[in-house]
């Protein structure tokens, strides 16, 4: 194997040096920030799992289907029945309209139960978590429920026919947040204790699921049982998953998800960028060597095979150490974040070890053997003549070649085309303007630096003397520097964004079905808690009765409870904050004007409508469909005219209908409001419905402190990773800066033969460098403006916003760091004697 | 055997075109020896990598062994460099990351010479530097790494020897050791010697010399003049 001896030799020689570690560092940084991405992605995708508390749900009105738990068992799958509906419970003369959920002991599938026995409390050291249903004989209930019922723990409170025992304080549930519509205090009881209850009466509003969970060894078998399943389920069933579970937090952890692939792909590119360098220095010293094998009668075509053989043993086994390293990395992040990220992680499967190895492999096919490409066509002459060294393969086919690899990467990689358009284009756009720009600020400062002291004269000659060598060093530090700003602006906005949702006092309350006679009384009572609200919001109460002119049937009212509840509608004439039209079109104030004259020609008035888009595919909804609502009586016509997405994360009151002002608010009203309700003031709850019956109270405090936990789980994650990936720009950094290191030291050392002073030499390299680094710089920031801004344009979601910030942050950071990396580099010739440095090149 | 025909090179720079060689003619039979002399910038290392196929000239033609190399495209060249050729660099061209042992060895080595370590281990004790195998050349003089240049391309057995200035940088006793090496060489295994050198001693030892004079053969009774 003289190849792999060769190969051995050259590293041992320390020629290989930079290009094995670029080589062994992009693999291992691809392999942890896959690994480490994959298990953070699987705990979150187990986390939502937990809000369903299994991994898919049947919600029906009807009991669940003998044969399905049947074959579920047949399959290694885990199932829960789970039953809710309204009841009274009573201690003695007090009652309280109870949200009652009866279980399966199996319950929860997913996720855990919190339980207390000491009521309204947060102190985790007194909460429990089980992941097991009450037994028989035995409730576990809201904390307000005690004082409503005047019980304490161990007491029994009736339910139908009969008496259970009140064991434990519910302290959260993890699938409390799917619903919106309990009002009353949770009761959890055991699903065997129905029967004897006796309160389940044909006609009985209740609300069925079927839970169901599989473990990793029977993915497949379930996968199987849903395709089985799904055929089989009618218009009164409806199939939930994680990501319909949750909307706001779904929304959340997908952005974090998106933020993780975005990190990644910014590694791939780096470490891309930091072997084209290493590999374009090492191909330049093999020049010679490649001419003496010539001059020595080696065909080309045997240099071609020796290269060959040696870039696929380095790439092989660059990769594996790179893959070890990077497994060990990401345990040593993991080790580092373990306080933050509670949530044990799943093991990774074979993705990142094959997306790790296939790195090491396609980057050495797209940027070292290009780098290499014209060593075997190397004439002898080299021996004889520094000059007749033989052009390297065009750049423009390398550029091609490379790009060509970064993409296929990125596309790989992260498996979305828009991400990796954008981080191509910013790096294309930077990479671009740094040829251009970089040529004109070189020459400007050459031609400006005469005026300067010597030291800067000559430094900037250097650089320009120099300017293919600068040009590829400015491509490699703006690239660089471009791709953190990138990743750091992305997820500073992310964080930005989610603040609301970190905030301690965000809206956990919602304040529904407040008469106007009422309101006064009712902010009476929060004031006196000293609490605010986020504003109060009129509504009235209405059914929808028909659609294009044909009245809603029986089966219709089954398939989904908006056709026989009561709907919240309200109006306004601008869009609401967060709201986004997806469909049609929103009102402009001239519909709303022209509404009052715009007659049918019945002469009845058509109201435009806007409705929810996921509300609106439920109910077989479209642009154009007619529908007829009632409101105490009276009834009124209207047409979709469009649809819109609703923010969710910002706990503000949303609405599914709207209209345009001028049309519903002769009709009696509502009014609702959402509010901050610290723990020690719950009972707020209580008071609030003892005094005002019909208003209802939607508690959403315990999923949003889940909702909490997760975002700062996520929020700390984008921090490990933000770090890791600034590694890799230092080291991209560092093979840049090595380009051109050979060359100076060698005129350092020879200044320094002439007696050069070590300011003189220090300081012409620190010029140099801060030169460079700071026009790369400001040539990243215009790079990482243009991709942020397509970034968030099309995969955030988040709205354009030009910083300002990048625009000095760039060119100083960008001196600062490639300067002191250059002088820390360039120390040598001043520190050693110069016969020393000169023998060691 | 080498045949030279009306070899001239010339260069295009940017102070014109530059004759550097001019009408050459030479012939040097099987197991000869011939120096090349003449003053520092006449074409002496430029005709030498003519002769070893390293170059082309700009007209004329050279023949190795029979084979006329200036017909042949570089593969051929590369052929004939491999069965026949050897070459003492100037500037020595030694690998750096190799060690003395290695850098002797790896030409055979790509020549699939099972024994190469040995050869070279060999070849390196006859330059005197027995001792310094596992040296890099950084840690050597600029004699010692000559001489590692030397038995490099000793290591070869070629049979034809081109060596440009192979003592130029010896003191006159190591000098002795490496020309008495060539000698030894030409004698044993019949090698065809070229060397260019300044040396008045070792152009004497060869059985011709060829004055070389701003590119052109300076006449043979003027010869020993510059030598001198
Ligand atoms: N490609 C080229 N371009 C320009 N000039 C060249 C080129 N090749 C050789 N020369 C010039 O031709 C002349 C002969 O060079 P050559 O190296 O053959 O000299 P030499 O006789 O070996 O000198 P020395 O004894 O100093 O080694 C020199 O002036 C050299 O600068
Ligand atoms: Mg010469």
């Amino acid at each position: 194997m003289l190849s792999l001896r060769m190969l051995l030799r050259n590293w041992r020689g320390g020629e290989l040096g930079l290009i094995l570690w670029a080589l062994v560092l992009a693999v291992a940084v691809v392999t942890s920030v896959s690994l480490l991405a994959e298990r953070i992605e699987r705990a979150l995708t187990n986390e939502s799992s937990s809000f369903l508390a299994s991994d898919l749900v049947v919600q029906s009105s009807k009991v669940t289907n003998a044969d399905w738990l049947l074959e579920a068992q047949s399959k290694k799958i885990s199932t829960a029945q789970m039953l809710s509906f309204s009841s009274m419970v009573f201690n003695g003369d007090d009652m309280h309209l109870a949200s009652i959920k009866a279980v399966e002991p199996s319950y929860p599938l997913r996720g855990f139960i919190k339980l207390s026995t000491t009521p309204f409390t947060n102190d985790e050291s007194l909460i429990e978590e089980v992941d097991y249903g009450p037994p028989q004989g035995e409730v576990w209930v809201d904390a307000r429920l005690l004082p409503l019922l005047n019980i304490e723990l161990g007491d029994q409170i009736e339910l139908g026919d009969m008496s259970l025992k009140v064991r434990q304080i519910l302290v959260e549930e993890p699938d409390s947040g799917g619903s919106y519509s309990f009002f009353g205090a949770r009761v959890l009881m055991n699903y065997a204790d129905i029967p004897a209850a006796g309160i389940i009466q044909p006609g009985s509003r209740v609300t069925y699921r079927y839970l169901m969970a599989a473990g990793v060894d029977a993915q497949k078998e379930f996968s199987e049982y849903v395709a089985w399943l799904k055929p089989q389920l009618d218009i009164h069933d409806r199939l939930i998953t994680p990501d319909q579970a949750q909307a706001s937090i779904a929304d959340t952890m997908d952005k974090g998800r998106r933020f993780l692939l975005l990190a990644g792909s910014i590694g791939v590119v780096l470490a891309g960028i930091a072997l084209a360098l290493a590999s374009h220095h090492f191909a330049s010293g093999q020049t010679k060597q490649v001419a003496l094998f010539k001059s020595w009668g080696i065909s080309a075509h045997r240099v071609r095979k020796i290269y060959f053989q040696q870039s696929i043993w380095m790439g092989l086994g660059g990769s594996l150490v790179g893959l070890m390293i990077g497994f060990l990395f990401h345990l040593l992040l993991l080790f580092i974040v373990s306080d933050w990220l509670p949530i044990a992680l799943p093991a990774a499967g074979p993705r990142p070890w094959i997306t790790g190895l296939a790195t090491g492999l396609i980057c050495l096919a797209g940027f070292t053997l290009p780098a290499l490409w014209h060593l075997p066509a190397q004439s002898p002459l080299v021996v004889l003549r520094q000059d007749a060294v033989l052009k390297p393969l065009s750049s423009a086919v390398r550029v091609v070649l490379g790009v060509g690899a970064i993409a296929g990467l990125l596309l790989w990689y992260s498996n979305n085309l828009y991400l990796s358009l954008a981080i191509l284009a910013g790096f294309g756009v930077t990479a671009l303007a740094s040829i251009l720009a970089g040529l004109l600020l070189l020459r400007l400062g050459k031609q400006y630096g005469q005026r300067l002291g010597s030291i800067w004269r000559l430094a900037l000659a250097n650089l320009w003397r120099r300017k293919a060598q600068s040009l590829i060093q400015m491509v490699g530090f703006s690239g660089a520097i471009a791709l953190l700003m990138i990743m750091v602006v992305v997820r500073t906005s992310l964080i930005d964004e989610w603040r609301f949702q970190l905030a301690e006092d965000a809206p956990n309350h919602f304040l529904v079905n407040v008469a106007s006679y009422e309101l006064d009384g009712v902010k009476q009572l929060v004031n006196d808690q000293e609490l605010d609200t986020a504003g109060w919001y009129a509504m009235v109460r209405g059914r929808m009765t028909a659609i294009n002119g044909n009245l809603i049937t029986e089966s219709q009212k089954d398939s989904h409870e908006s056709f026989r509840r009561e709907l919240n509608l309200s109006w306004t004439s601008e869009l609401p904050e967060g709201n986004k039209v997806t469909q049609g079109e929103w009102w402009d104030s001239s519909a709303v004007t022209n509404l009052a004259t715009a007659d049918d020609p019945e002469g009845q008035i058509i109201a435009p409508l806007s409705i929810e888009d996921e509300l609106a595919g439920e109910l077989g909804l479209t642009i154009g469909d007619r529908v007829t609502f009632s409101l105490g009586g009276l009834s009124f016509e209207a047409q979709v005219t469009s649809a819109r997405s609703l923010n969710w994360d910002n706990m503000t009151p949303n609405f599914y209908f709207l209209f345009p002002e001028g049309l519903l608010e002769d009709y009696p009203r509502t009014s609702m409001t959402s509010l901050y309700i610290p723990p020690q003031k719950k009972l707020l709850v209580n008071d609030l419905l003892r005094n005002y019956p019909t208003v209802q109270v939607i508690e959403l405090d315990k999923i949003i402190e889940r909702i909490r936990t997760i975002v700062s789980q996520i929020t700390r994650g984008l921090e490990v990773m933000t770090l890791l990936i600034l590694g890799c720009g230092v080291l991209v950094m560092f093979a840049a800066v090595s380009l051109s290191m050979t060359e100076r030291l060698q005129e350092s050392a020879i200044l320094r033969t002439l007696g050069s002073s070590r300011r003189l030499i220090l300081g012409i390299q620190l010029i140099e460098f801060s030169a460079l680094g700071a026009m790369a710089g400001l040539l990243a920031s215009a790079g990482a403006e243009f991709s942020v801004a397509m970034l968030q344009r099309f995969m955030f979601d988040l709205p354009f916003s030009l910083h300002s910030w990048l625009w000095y942050t760039g060119p100083s950071i960008g001196g600062i760091l490639v300067g002191s990396l250059g002088v820390a580099y360039s120390r040598k010739a001043v520190v050693q004697p110069p016969l020393e440095v000169l023998r060691s090149l | 055997m080498i045949e030279v025909r009306n070899v001239s090179k010339q260069v295009v720079t940017t102070e014109g075109t530059l004759r550097i060689l001019d009408q050459i003619n030479l012939s040097v039979a099987d197991g000869e020896t011939i120096a090349i002399v003449g003053p520092s910038g006449s074409g002496k290392s430029t005709l030498l990598g003519i002769l070893a196929g390293l170059d082309l000239p700009s007209e004329g033609t050279v023949s190795l062994n029979g084979k006329n190399i200036t017909a042949m495209d570089e593969e051929g060249r590369a052929a004939v460099r491999a069965k026949d050729v050897g070459f003492v660099f100037q500037s020595f061209h030694l690998l750096p990351g190799l060690t003395a042992l290695e850098n002797v060895a790896l030409p055979l080595e790509l020549n699939g010479d099972a024994k190469a370590l040995e050869t070279a281990r060999y070849y390196l004790e006859r330059v005197g530097l027995d001792h310094r195998t596992t040296h890099y050349p950084r840690q050597l003089s600029g004699g010692e790494q000559q001489r590692v240049a030397v038995a490099r391309a000793f290591a070869c057995r070629p049979t034809i020897l081109f060596a440009d200035e192979p003592t130029g940088n010896l003191d006159t006793g190591t000098g002795q050791i490496i020309n008495d090496l060539l000698f030894d060489l030409n004698r044993e295994e019949g090698t065809t010697l070229v060397l260019v050198t300044h040396e008045m001693n070792l152009a004497a030892r060869c059985n011709r010399t060829l004055q070389l004079h701003a590119g052109r053969e300076a006449s043979a009774e003027n010869a020993s003049e510059v030598v001198r």
